[in-house]
């Protein structure tokens, strides 16, 4: 259960035109007025549009991790999105959820891997 | 105006991270930082005196069944797979992994692309035909800028035809 004043979290709802219905958290750098033109904003979102208004309410959440954004707060964060009928209209709930202490491991793991696999194979080409 | 969706792809440290910054910030950086999950931009081009918004998703690591997950390539119409010209294993099983990323996303238009063109000479350049399982379509430096504009002119006016 996602607790809605969690730090670190950030829920939206927006409309099939990508338009912001209403929104409460503590990721977005800036506050977004309604009706706001979330695709404009995102262009993460902008990009994922099309494929999001082809959700139906009984599909699983879609989700995209480990996202970073300049309109977020400096982080790593899930993204997932669903379908949700809201006053008689179906909308879009996107729910941010940071992880940056977890990504953050797991970069400087995947780093260490990285560079010892380039630096292996520079070595074995050159031989 | 016509928005498309282009996912960089390919193996670690070949460039990718490098092509998306120097395609959004003309910037180049020799330090490497290891990409985890997926940053997203946009720009504007003109292909033959049309407007195009590229929205161009840099992804980590290598396209492997369980590592890059099928979601960051849901409605993507261009790609990018990007290969190190300095190294080998970077375009080994090239042939491979397009026929992969062909059954996530078949009607994708893919272009090949080996980047870091700075660090061989134009003979060992000319040499990589042979040694790379699939056509070449452009040959880039995202540390000089070399041909990057051209890559993205090409990838678009393909995906401009195709939405035309
Ligand atoms: N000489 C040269 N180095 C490059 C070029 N592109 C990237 N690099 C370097 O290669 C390393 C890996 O680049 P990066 O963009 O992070 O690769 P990614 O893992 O595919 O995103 C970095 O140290 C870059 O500075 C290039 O065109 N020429
Ligand atoms: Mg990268």
């Amino acid at each position: 259960m996602i607790r809605l004043n969690a730090k670190g979290t950030q829920v939206t709802l927006f409309n099939e035109r990508g338009l912001l219905q209403s929104t409460a958290g503590d990721v977005f750098k800036e506050p977004y007025q309604i009706g706001s033109d979330l695709c404009t904003v995102f262009p993460l979102l902008g990009s994922l549009l099309p494929t999001l208004v082809e959700l139906t309410i009984s599909d699983a959440p879609f989700h995209i991790d480990a996202v970073e954004g300049s309109v977020l707060q400096d982080g790593i964060y899930d993204l997932s999105f669903e379908r949700v009928p809201i006053n008689g209209e179906l909308l879009i709930m996107w729910v941010i959820h940071e992880r940056s202490e977890y990504y953050t491991k797991l970069r400087k793991a995947q780093q260490r891997y990285n560079e010892e696999e380039i630096l292996r194979q520079q070595k074995g080409e050159s031989s | 105006m016509i928005s498309k969706k282009v996912i960089l792809t390919g193996s670690f440290g070949v460039g990718k991270t490098s092509l998306f910054n120097q395609f959004i910030y003309s910037k180049f950086s020799e330090k490497y930082l290891t990409t985890i999950g997926v940053k997203v931009n946009k720009r504007l081009i003109e292909v033959d005196g049309q407007e195009l918004n590229i929205l161009l998703w840099d992804i980590a690591g290598e396209i492997k069944q369980d590592k890059v997950p099928v979601n960051y390539f849901a409605g993507a119409e261009g790609i990018l797979y990007v290969f190190d010209v300095t190294r080998k294993q970077t375009y080994d099983n090239i042939e491979q992994e397009i026929e992969y990323i062909k059954t996530l996303i078949p009607h994708a238009v893919i272009k090949i692309v080996g980047n870091k063109s700075d660090l061989l000479d134009q003979a060992a350049l000319d040499a990589l035909t042979q040694h790379v399982d699939v056509p070449i379509d452009c040959l880039t430096s995202a540390k000089t800028g070399d041909n990057v504009e051209q890559l993205f002119e090409i990838l678009g006016r393909e995906l401009i035809h195709i939405s035309a």
